[in-house]
Parts: structure tokens; C-alpha cells; sequence
């Protein structure tokens, strides 16, 4: 059995008070054990952004957690105070932002923020000694000659290098947790390739898990050991990779999965899933899938109820009341 | 007058950056016929989104010419331009930028039937129709639609005037996956019922891929690779385009067949002499330093620039071996 790093319960995130209350994220759970990683796929909505900042503690101010439990090593981060959470955040858990140009300071050199990442959880080094450490990230993240553009501003960088020098500062500390939400979607896809390999480097040398946060099915199939699908701010699926991918339990999966253009097959039409996802605040009643399922056939129990994860736990788990029939066809 | 519906001869797009020349666009040329589609593909900076700037006259070439139905655009006044706008009309990328948030969507479609006084009262519903939507949107405000429905706003927007040329910007790349979906069959079904033409710009080949006839990849303001969709997709004869259909995350295929590129794409304004594409590519020899490559027909229907066109790959492979790529 692998070392679990994190583990997550029941976590419920709200945006907004009162009658404007809108639930961003519904009682999920999953795990992601030491050297693993885990992709969290789905669309925008369905709570997979507002599932990393939860654990990062940094929800915006209208956001909340309503409940839930998160396990890195042997401390729960949803009950940590701010200042507990930065002794924690970018030392034990750090975070790979999508647009490397706003996650970086502007105005600040990019050695510096490096540095600076050094420097925060290790005050015993003085400031020569945090710019090596800082140099030997940046090379080891890939950067032609770093000690040449260490006092470049960020503008002046590519957006493929300066996503190398955020990753730099995410595994300044030698995380135990990685958390990736999108790292790649603002990149070109021969840099983007390029940066998944960084990813899955530096994931290898420092056996810190990985969570991939992504929209895009073919990043997620790419990098991850499982996956967990989400769809209005539930698990609708999960599973290890090979299992989701080949063998989709739950008709948004497998839909999504047929919705995709492919490269090497010639499609007239591409499938369509009708709809669109739903208001996170009018949810319809029992499956949050229904209206748009392909499967349901208007059965009456997914208009009753709403289907719990069901399987083999850590192997192939799906939400749905008809999974049976989806593994048939 | 040609059969062509469109035909750009030879376009170059210069710019001017801290006293340095940028070569945006460096000698395009590619034709579109009537009811077909042109996909444009290559990364940023490869000068994709200036040749359709270009060819929607949205800037002046610095050299070629963009021939449409016969007549020559780049010389004509705005004025003298007035009437051929109305056959060539675009969709943008984001739906949430390119729909004026004060205008309905009534408003928003009627504006190019008032703007060349044509009669608009009919029409915005019939087009609400043929993009799916239904009569009762016509009063809403942009706000109160979802992505997808917004770009269907746009495109009924560029169908208003009946165009014989659309200009699709990255129609799809700001929608989520299964709206995407949407969106690609509906510009078919529309393509099959009216016989509009497409000029597609897009970063991803699977979209290109899905709604081209015929495909030119682009890298630093140059055609690396074009012809047939069947000719371009069966055989990436360019190094460049077989190392960027193998980087693309696909569902189906393992990553021990990617080719992944050092480096990045040069400053377009210092590009490297010889073959632009040399200092990342994986099978260059000397001459590919001093010597640009011209296109030539590798096939029937595909013509590629490279002094070592790659054969076709064998089936069910996206590229030759990982470790048989250092050469």
C-alpha cells in the first residue's frame, strides 16, 4: 500500500451568503498518495479551481468551507489558522498557477521572487546563500544560464520560461504536495509538452504528489495515475487512469471522452452532450447529470435520486444508478 | 475572374518594433474556393492571426496581394472596400469580448443589416434559428447567455449579411469542451446548408483538423507544410508538423510516442538564417542552416518545406521512435 500524503473527506465549499448561497463544491473526497498524481478534470463550474484553493486556503473572501476534512501527513489544513497555513504553504504544499504571467510580480525580478520563495521558509539562509539555491532551481527547472537572467523582470520572458520559474518557486522547498491547477493552458502546445515533462521531472526527483487540475481530457489521460471527474461540484467518477479512460462508468465521462475532436480518427459529426451545465444554485432534482444524460432514458430514480460514488473503492468508482449498463454497451 | 473565392499571392506583413524589423507574415499565398474551408495552424507568433487581419483588411500588407471574387483588396480605399465587407465577415475568439454588453442581441445581429440598409426585421429571427437559438434570446443582453450561446450570437452576427467568406478566429478556444462540440457541428451544418466559405485560424489541430479542407501550418510567418487535410494529417512531411501533432495530449495515444522540441519559437525579429525551423528540429543537417527550404510537393495534394521530407509514418504511430530522434 502507498503512502497516503493527502486525504481528503467530505469537503463542501460555498460562495456567497444567505439566500445567494451558491455550493461550489459537494461533499467530495479523494486521496493522492507520495509520487502519485491525480487529475481532476471538468468544466467551468463544476468546482475543481475552488477544490485547490480550498486545500490552499486561499478561497477568495466570498468563498467558504462548509465542511470537510484534509489530511496532509497528520495535521487537517481546512482547520488551520492563516498563520499555520503559511508555515505550510510552499513548504509542505505549493501551487502551480495557469497564467504565469499575472502569478508572477511584475515589478519584481524573477530571481528575486525565486529567491524570495527560498528565503520564506528558510530564514537561517542569508541572501547569497538563498540566490544559489534560487540559481540551482532555476537550472534545474530548465533555464538557459540562469545566472545571466536571474535580475530579468518577468515581461521579458517567455511565457513557457516564465511557467519554469513558477514551477522553480512551487518546488523551492521540496513540497510534499504539488497542486497544478491548469499549468499549461496559457502555453503553446510544443511548450506545453514541454512543461508537462518539467512537471512530471521535477514530480519524480522530489516524490512530491500531484494534483493536476485541467479541463483538457488529453492532459489529464497524459499525466495522471487516477482521475476524478467532476461535474457540478461532485466526484461524479473516479478511478486509476486506464479504468476512466478505457472503461467509462458514468455517462458524462464517457460523452465528454467522444466529444473531443480527435487527431487520429475522422469524424463528420462530433458527439454532443446537449445543455449545458447546470446553475450551480438551481441543481435539478436527484442526478445533477439528468437533464443532459444520454442513459437516463427519463427513469424515474435519477429524477428521485441522487446516485452516490459506487464500486470498488481505489479502483473504479462512479455515481450513476445505471453504471451496469454503461460498462455493457 | 478565377474560381477562386479568395486567393492571397505572396503576403507579407512587416511591423515595426524599437527600430527593428518583424517579419510578421513572410510570403503567404494560399487560395479558398467557394464553400470550402482554409485552416491556418501553427503556435503563437507564427503569424496566423495577422494574414486573416489581413485578408478582413483589419491592417495594410506591407507587400502581396489578397485577391477576393476577382478584385484586388489591398489597394482599395475604405471607402472602395465598403461593398466587399459585407461577403467577408468573422467570428472572434471570445464571445465575452467581441458582443457589446449595452446592445441585445436583437441589436447586436440587426447592426450589419442597418449598417449597409438592408432590412433587419425578419431576418434576426431567422438567423436566431439557424444557430439554435430560439426567437425569445432577441431581447437579452449578452450578459445573460452562456458562452456558448454568446458565440452562437456571434456567429448568427457574421451570417447577417449573408457573406460568401467567414473568417473563424479561434471560434471554440474559449468555450468548455462540450460546448465545443456544439459549436464545431453547428459551423458545419451551416457550411453544408449555406455554402459559406471558412478561413480558420487556430492553435489546435484536432479543431482545424475537424472542420478543414485543406490545411497550411505555419512557423515564423512562413508555410512549413500545406495542402489536403487528408494529405497534411496522413503525412507530416515537415518536422515541424509531426512534432506538433505528437505534443498534443490525446486521450489515445501514450506519451513515449511524443516528440517534445527543445527550445522555443526565435524572436520573429532576429530569425535564424537557413531553414527558421532548423535550431529546434530534430533531423537538421548543414544545409538546413545556410538554405531556405522552398515549398515543394512531397504528394499529390501536399507540398512541405524541408531539404528531408519525413515518409509517411507507419499506421498507429505518431512519429518516429523517442530515441531514434537524436540524430
Amino acid at each position: 500500500m502507498s503512502a497516503t500524503i493527502l486525504d481528503v473527506s467530505n469537503l463542501s465549499v460555498v460562495f456567497g451568503k444567505g439566500s445567494a448561497a451558491v455550493p461550489a463544491v459537494r461533499g467530495i473526497s479523494f486521496a493522492v498518495a507520495r509520487g502519485e498524481t491525480l487529475g481532476i478534470v471538468g468544466e467551468s463550474g463544476c468546482g475543481k479551481t475552488a477544490t485547490g484553493l480550498a486545500l490552499l486556503g486561499l478561497l477568495p473572501s466570498s468563498g467558504r468551507v462548509t465542511s470537510g476534512v484534509a489530511r496532509l501527513g497528520n495535521r487537517d489544513l481546512l482547520a488551520m489558522s492563516p498563520r499555520e497555513l503559511r508555515g505550510i504553504r510552499g513548504r509542505r504544499l505549493a501551487m502551480v498557477f495557469q497564467d504565469p504571467a499575472t502569478a508572477l510580480n511584475p515589478v519584481l525580478s524573477i530571481g528575486r521572487q525565486v529567491s524570495e520563495a527560498v528565503a520564506a521558509h528558510n530564514s537561517e539562509l542569508d541572501r547569497a546563500q538563498a540566490k544559489k539555491r534560487a540559481l540551482d532551481l532555476l537550472e534545474a527547472v530548465g533555464v538557459p544560464d540562469p545566472a545571466a537572467r536571474y535580475r530579468d523582470l518577468p515581461h521579458v520572458w517567455s511565457g513557457g520560461m516564465r511557467q519554469r520559474a513558477v514551477v522553480a518557486m512551487a518546488i523551492a522547498n521540496r513540497p510534499r504536495l504539488l497542486i497544478a491547477d491548469e499549468p499549461t493552458t496559457a502555453l503553446d502546445v510544443t511548450i506545453q509538452a514541454q512543461v508537462l515533462d518539467l512537471l512530471r521531472l521535477v514530480q519524480g526527483e522530489t516524490g512530491a504528489g500531484l494534483i493536476l487540475i485541467s479541463h483538457d481530457f488529453g492532459v489529464v489521460a497524459e499525466m495522471s495515475d487516477r482521475i476524478a471527474v467532476m461535474y457540478a461540484g461532485e466526484i461524479v467518477e473516479t478511478g486509476t487512469a486506464g479504468k476512466v479512460m478505457e472503461t467509462p462508468r458514468h455517462p458524462y465521462t464517457a460523452a465528454l471522452l467522444r466529444s473531443v475532436p480527435d487527431l487520429d480518427l475522422d469524424r463528420e459529426q462530433l458527439e454532443v452532450i446537449g445543455g449545458q451545465p447546470p446553475n450551480p444554485s438551481l441543481l435539478p432534482s436527484g442526478c445533477p447529470f439528468r437533464p443532459r444524460c444520454f442513459l437516463s432514458g427519463g427513469r424515474a430514480v435519477c429524477r428521485e435520486t441522487a446516485p452516490r460514488l459506487d464500486g470498488e473503492k481505489g479502483s473504479h468508482q462512479a455515481a450513476c444508478h445505471f453504471a451496469a449498463e454503461l460498462a455493457i454497451r | 475572374m478565377s474560381r477562386h473565392l479568395l486567393e492571397v499571392r505572396d503576403l507579407r506583413v512587416h511591423y515595426r518594433r524599437q527600430h527593428r524589423k518583424v517579419k510578421a507574415v513572410d510570403g503567404i499565398s494560399f487560395t479558398l474556393a467557394p464553400g470550402e474551408t482554409m485552416g491556418l495552424v501553427g503556435e503563437s507568433g507564427c503569424g496566423k492571426s495577422s494574414t486573416v487581419r489581413a485578408v478582413l483588411r483589419l491592417l495594410k500588407p506591407t507587400s502581396g496581394t489578397i485577391t477576393f471574387e476577382g478584385t484586388d483588396l489591398t489597394h482599395l480605399s475604405p471607402k472602395q472596400l465598403r461593398p466587399h465587407r459585407r461577403q467577408i465577415q468573422a467570428v472572434f475568439q471570445d464571445p465575452y469580448g467581441s458582443l457589446n454588453p449595452r446592445m441585445t442581441v436583437d441589436q447586436i445581429i440587426s447592426q450589419p443589416l442597418r449598417i449597409h440598409g438592408l432590412e433587419a426585421r425578419d431576418r434576426v429571427d431567422d438567423l436566431l434559428d439557424l444557430v439554435g437559438l430560439g426567437s425569445e434570446h432577441a431581447r437579452r443582453f449578452p450578459r445573460e447567455l452562456s458562452g456558448g450561446q454568446r458565440q452562437r450570437v456571434g456567429i448568427a452576427r457574421a451570417l447577417a449579411l449573408s457573406p460568401r467568406l467567414v473568417v473563424l478566429d479561434e471560434p471554440v478556444s474559449s468555450l468548455d469542451v462540450s460546448i465545443r462540440a456544439q459549436i464545431l457541428n453547428l459551423l458545419k451544418e451551416i457550411q453544408d446548408r449555406l455554402g459559406v466559405a471558412y478561413l480558420l485560424v487556430s492553435h489546435d489541430l484536432s479543431v482545424v483538423r475537424h472542420l478543414s479542407d485543406h490545411v497550411a501550418v505555419m512557423y515564423l510567418g512562413r508555410t512549413v507544410q500545406a495542402g489536403t487535410r487528408g494529405a497534411v494529417f496522413g503525412r507530416s512531411a515537415h518536422p515541424y508538423t509531426r512534432s506538433l501533432l505528437s505534443a498534443v495530449p490525446t486521450v489515445a495515444r501514450s506519451r513515449s510516442e511524443r516528440i517534445v522540441l527543445t527550445g522555443e519559437v526565435p524572436d520573429p525579429a532576429a530569425p535564424p538564417p537557413g531553414c527558421h525551423f532548423s535550431p529546434r528540429c530534430f533531423q537538421s543537417a548543414e544545409a538546413c542552416f545556410d538554405l531556405e527550404p522552398a515549398l515543394a510537393n512531397y504528394s499529390d495534394s501536399g507540398r512541405c518545406a524541408c531539404h528531408f521530407p519525413l515518409p509517411a509514418p507507419p499506421l498507429g504511430s505518431a512519429g518516429p521512435d523517442r530515441h531514434q530522434r537524436t540524430i
